[in-house]
């Protein structure tokens, strides 16, 4: 028996040495043993397709956080995931952790808020909300993408995803082949953008239902902030103005403004969707829905900055 | 604890060093131990309810023995089979029963109705009451004598790897080999893990890659017509059969790493030329069951009445095997539509073959492999649809506005793995053409260098990684 042992031992070498890999690649620092590929180029590869992206933001993101975190949070969806908070270090002296992942839902955020209080008592906690996820039909949770790997850390091992981060990890290190990490939508041509614009209106507003949940679940992070001295405030980033005409077009836009005074009803609201110098250009976004990194700086200055519209 | 989860290797694995290392004596205990630790592992309740079944079915059995020779032996064995079956239909049908009274009552205006019962079904039931009347029936025919042993006779019901879903195991081919001290042998161990791999490979790059459609379109199916229909028509059977054997190698994979070898549930059924050879084919353990224990007891019983008692004997084992699988009427369509053919197969056998025989041999297989294919596809759609209405939309509409554009309806979400499902199915359907034709394939391969074989391993392993985690319930867990 102890011979049969030994050759099933052998006939495993290539299982271990696949184990080896994923411990030397850790492509998100979720054992933190291994350093010997970058943090920037791990988070750089995560961001490579629009497939990686959310699962990879949420996995990264809660693992950092979990090891070093951060009392003043920014949760929000992928339009927030520009916010740069290195940028309000710079303007505010305070650190803030962007929680904001591609592809979140709602319940993400919500998921994320409680997540975040397992783990520090935050003092500010800011809500980046949109719209378009503002629709019963767009609940999903997507943050299981991290819980999973927290109850079941040998999925780290096991699972498919992890495994393609690893290799992808390996061929970008070895090749630094642009074509490895540039493959998410914002990578497309003008045309291709375009298109997927209109996609996404379809996606976002074909169907849509006014969410119950979201305001109850909302009101129970507000009691939960106000029961320990959390400043809780909410962000709406603006999105091109051919968002509104299509909202317009379907009959939704007043369910966005209903959207708007829910959030309104619940703290103060810093709403950026109404600066139409930058709605107006279509050039200002990716995308309908995602403002150019340097309009991004620009908002957050416009929040944090000493002229800044945030704590006046 | 499902056999593809990593709680099932470790499990295995402690399993395995245990059986082997703790010496013969311990062999018994160890397995019943495994058993009941795998049950309490899917719920601590199953645990009290399955060893109550198993005191009260091992005592059982001494009782009829000892009344073998008395005037109350039939008495005594009808209240045997009145325990397995009232236990079996209390949980599994009861709840059928009163929605039927229900219905009937509101079709009668009658006032109030029969409050259906808060009842969770206990897991792998069917498959141990069956394996408890089987062994009952055998005591009571003397064909074999009660077991002595607890451990024996616990592990004959409820042996973690066909606990879940079968096969359907005869006391007669358990009991002597549970019964002897089992030597480690590489060969058993390496055949084990070859036929657990198959398996896997089956369930996880076939089965599970086509569950996504097969369900997407029976959970919501009335918002298909045409093209998805027919597709789905023809591959439900490549999913069942790559779920259902696919789980069956698994458990026979298991059982023999431990030394034992349990009764096989598939024989390549989709070469089956009529409706009869295909149930000797497919789902074999329980068929066969069938037959010893209900249709071949019936014809005997009643062979005065010629072949008017086969054919009733024919109706009432397709009822059983129907109704087996669940309490829905879909079940009981799939078992009168099998009576209905293997009835039709047994009355016009003689004028078949006639005309069989005027024809070429290579068409004849052909057209009745194909028109066998076609009817287990046909009789799929009543097993698989939620109720009798979705049955009859499903054939009304398969006809019916034809739109080519697949992911516009989508059925398909994901092509790469329903591709690579297809081309595994097709590799498999090679196998087993060259099986049937007596080419001793599993031979060829292990007759293969080490290092080609072991790639093949490695490449059936990978497969299996990358498109595990999706549709990954079995089929047959439900029955």
């Amino acid at each position: 028996m102890n011979k049969y042992l030994l050759k099933g031992l052998i006939f495993s070498i290539p299982l271990l040495l696949y184990v080896l890999i994923i411990i030397v690649v850790d492509p998100y620092n979720f054992l933190n043993i291994s350093h010997v590929i970058s943090n920037d180029d791990k988070f750089r590869v995560i961001q490579r397709t629009d497939e990686s992206s959310p699962r990879g933001n949420i996995l990264w993101k809660t693992v950092e956080f979990r090891r070093k975190p951060v009392k003043n949070l920014i949760i929000g969806d992928s339009q927030g995931r520009d916010i740069n908070v290195g940028l309000i270090r710079e303007l505010t002296g305070e650190d803030y952790y962007n929680f904001c992942f591609p592809g979140a839902s709602f319940n993400t955020m919500f998921e994320t808020f409680w997540f975040a209080v397992e783990h520090v008592k935050p003092e500010k906690v800011y809500f980046q909300v949109a719209f378009m996820n503002y629709n019963t039909h767009r609940e999903y949770d997507l943050f299981h993408f991290a819980q999973d790997y927290f109850d079941r850390p040998w999925e780290y091992f096991t699972t498919k995803e992890i495994f393609i981060d690893s290799f992808m990890n390996l061929v970008w290190v070895l090749t630094r082949n642009p074509k490895v990490i540039n493959r998410s939508y914002e990578f497309l041509n003008q045309e291709e953008l375009q298109h997927l614009a209109q996609f996404r209106l379809d996606l976002f507003f074909k169907k849509y239902e006014y969410p119950q949940n979201y305001n109850r679940e909302f009101k129970k992070i507000k009691a939960y902030c106000e029961a320990h001295g959390i400043e809780l405030e909410f962000i709406i980033l603006p999105v091109y103005k051919g968002v509104d005409e299509h909202l317009r077009n379907t009959g939704l836009f007043d369910e966005k403004l209903r959207f708007k005074a829910d959030m309104q009803s619940l703290g103060t609201t810093y709403d950026l969707d109404r600066l139409s110098e930058i709605k107006s250009e279509r050039s200002n976004f990716i995308d309908y829905f995602h403002p150019q990194p340097a309009i991004m700086d620009s908002l957050v200055t416009m929040l944090w900055g000493s002229q800044g519209i945030i704590g006046k | 604890m499902q056999f593809d989860s990593l709680y099932f290797f470790v499990f295995l694995a402690v399993t395995f060093l245990l059986y082997y290392r703790l010496g013969h004596k311990f062999q018994q205990l160890v397995l019943f131990l495994a058993s009941v630790f795998f049950i309490a592992f899917l719920s601590p309740k199953l645990v009290v309810f399955t060893l109550i079944f198993v005191i009260l079915n091992y005592f059982l059995g001494i009782w009829l023995q000892k009344k073998a020779e008395t005037r109350f032996r039939v008495t005594v064995f009808w209240i045997t089979i009145a325990a397995n079956i009232g236990i079996l239909g209390f949980f599994k049908y009861i709840n059928f029963f009163f929605e039927n009274v229900n219905l009937f009552l509101s079709l009668i205006n009658a006032p109030g109705s029969v409050k259906l019962l808060d009842l969770i079904i206990p897991v792998g039931i069917s498959y141990y009451t069956f394996q408890a009347l089987g062994y009952l029936i055998r005591i009571n025919r003397k064909a074999e004598k009660a077991e002595t042993s607890f451990l024996a006779f616990a592990n004959y019901l409820i042996f973690f790897p066909k606990f879940l879903a079968g096969p359907v195991e005869r006391s007669n081919h358990f009991f002597p080999q549970i019964s002897k001290p089992v030597l480690f042998q590489a060969d058993n161990v390496t055949a084990g893990l070859r036929l657990f791999l198959w398996g896997m490979f089956k369930k996880v790059v076939i089965g599970n890659n086509l569950a996504d459609p097969v369900y997407q379109l029976y959970n919501n199916i009335e918002n298909y017509t045409g093209l998805p229909l027919l597709i789905i028509f023809f591959l439900q059977a490549i999913h069942l059969y790559a779920d259902f054997s696919g789980y069956t190698d698994m458990a026979l994979g298991v059982a023999r790493i431990f030394g034992i070898k349990l009764v096989d549930n598939f024989n390549r059924p989709f070469f089956a030329r009529n409706v009869g050879e295909f149930w000797r084919r497919w789902h074999i353990s329980l068929s066969s069951w069938c037959n010893d224990f209900i249709f071949s007891p019936f014809i005997v019983k009643y062979r005065k009445y010629g072949n008017k008692a086969a054919i009733a004997g024919i109706f009432i084992t397709f009822y059983v095997i129907g109704i087996w699988h669940g309490a829905n009427w879909t079940f009981v369509a799939v078992g009168l539509l099998q009576g209905i053919a293997i009835s039709y197969e047994f009355a016009t056998k003689r004028k078949r073959l006639q005309i069989a025989s005027r024809l070429p041999q290579g068409l004849v297989t052909f057209v009745s492999r194909t028109l066998t294919y076609l009817f287990f596809s046909l009789t799929l759609v009543f097993f698989n649809s939620q109720n009798i209405h979705d049955s009859f939309y499903f054939l009304s509409h398969i006809f019916s506005d034809f739109r080519f554009n697949l992911s516009g309806n989508k059925l398909i979400y994901d092509s790469s793995s329903f591709f690579v499902a297809i081309i595994a199915f097709g590799v498999i359907y090679i196998k087993e053409a060259l099986q049937e034709a007596k080419v001793d394939v599993p031979g060829y391969f292990y007759g293969l260098p080490r290092g080609l074989r072991w790639t093949g391993y490695y490449l059936m392993m990978a497969f299996v990684f990358y498109y595990s985690g999706a549709g990954d319930a079995f089929v047959y867990l439900q029955f």
